[in-house]
């Protein structure tokens, strides 16, 4: 069957992107994987690595997450 | 610390000996193969400033660089989720050593499609996961890419997400647009905008595209 196509009314035809969209004829990519492709991965991760990432990243102070933000007008980038 | 040396860091905690057999799922329960990404990944954060002396640069920070899909994973179930965020702080996925600041020479002639969740919502977690998932997966991109990053900022107002472009082709980015419409789950009276980088010092910082 035909894939469904999805309209914005501002927009182009494309597509609908579904958890299972991947593009077609990628020439310039190698790699690409579906939103559930990806999600399965993340079911068979070795626990040596994880516990490597996890030594690698900084430690829960970093984060700030308590922290109040300090009202000083914006950064102004990104 | 700069990205490459978060870089190095990384590289040298995970390498694996190239005397070793790689050890696939039918010689070893413990098996190595992994999934490469397109591209290596970097993700940054900004920290909420908690005194006046604290510049941009001290708040925003290279956290870790990933190549495979299982250390992305393995970073993200190990990182504070969206909803943990405190206010003013940002997530940023770049590609290589790009910086996730309009500057940055990969950035510099592009710009950013943009919306922002107003209200608090119960899914923001899983928004910014489709986000990550479909920018890493290269499924929202165009086959010769021009997305360069993607940004959670986490303010008063709500959570704004973004999506960092390298140019401003107007037919590959209403593609790109249409595509991040749909893994955010908007509708048709939903609008994202789209903030060329070079109008970013503008007074009154007007999108040239909408969708």
């Amino acid at each position: 069957g035909s894939t469904p196509q999805v309209r914005d009314k501002n927009g182009p035809q494309l597509p609908e992107y579904t958890a299972d969209y991947k593009p077609k004829d990628c020439i310039h990519k190698k790699h690409v994987y579906s939103i559930n492709e990806l999600l399965s991965i993340s079911k068979q991760i070795p626990e040596g690595l994880c516990e490597e990432i996890v030594n690698s990243l900084p430690k829960k102070k970093f984060w700030r997450l308590s922290r109040r933000y300090s009202d000083h007008g914006n950064h102004g980038k990104g | 610390m700069s990205v490459e040396e978060v870089s190095q860091k990384f590289e040298e905690s995970v390498a694996v000996s190239e005397e070793k057999e790689p050890k696939t799922v039918l010689s070893d329960s413990q098996f190595d193969v992994k999934h490469p990404l397109n591209t290596k990944w970097t993700l940054w954060y900004t920290k909420p400033a908690v005194e006046q002396s604290e510049s941009w640069s001290d708040l925003l920070r290279p956290v870790t660089s990933f190549e495979t899909v299982e250390e992305f994973w393995a970073i993200v179930q190990n990182i504070p989720e969206p909803h943990e965020l405190p206010l003013k702080s940002d997530y940023h996925a770049f590609r290589n050593d790009i910086r996730p600041e309009w500057e940055d020479e990969a950035n510099a002639k592009g710009g950013k499609w943009s919306y922002q969740v107003k209200a608090k919502r119960a899914d923001i977690d899983e928004l910014w996961l489709r986000t990550l998932l479909a920018v890493i997966g290269e499924t929202i991109d165009e086959d010769e890419s021009e997305i360069n990053g993607v940004v959670l900022n986490v303010r008063k107002g709500g959570y704004k997400f973004a999506l960092w472009t390298k140019s401003e082709n107007k037919e590959a980015l209403c593609n790109i647009g249409a595509r991040f419409k749909q893994v955010l789950k908007l509708g048709d009276d939903d609008h994202i905008e789209f903030f060329p980088h070079s109008a970013a010092n503008a007074k009154h910082h007007q999108p040239s595209i909408t969708l």
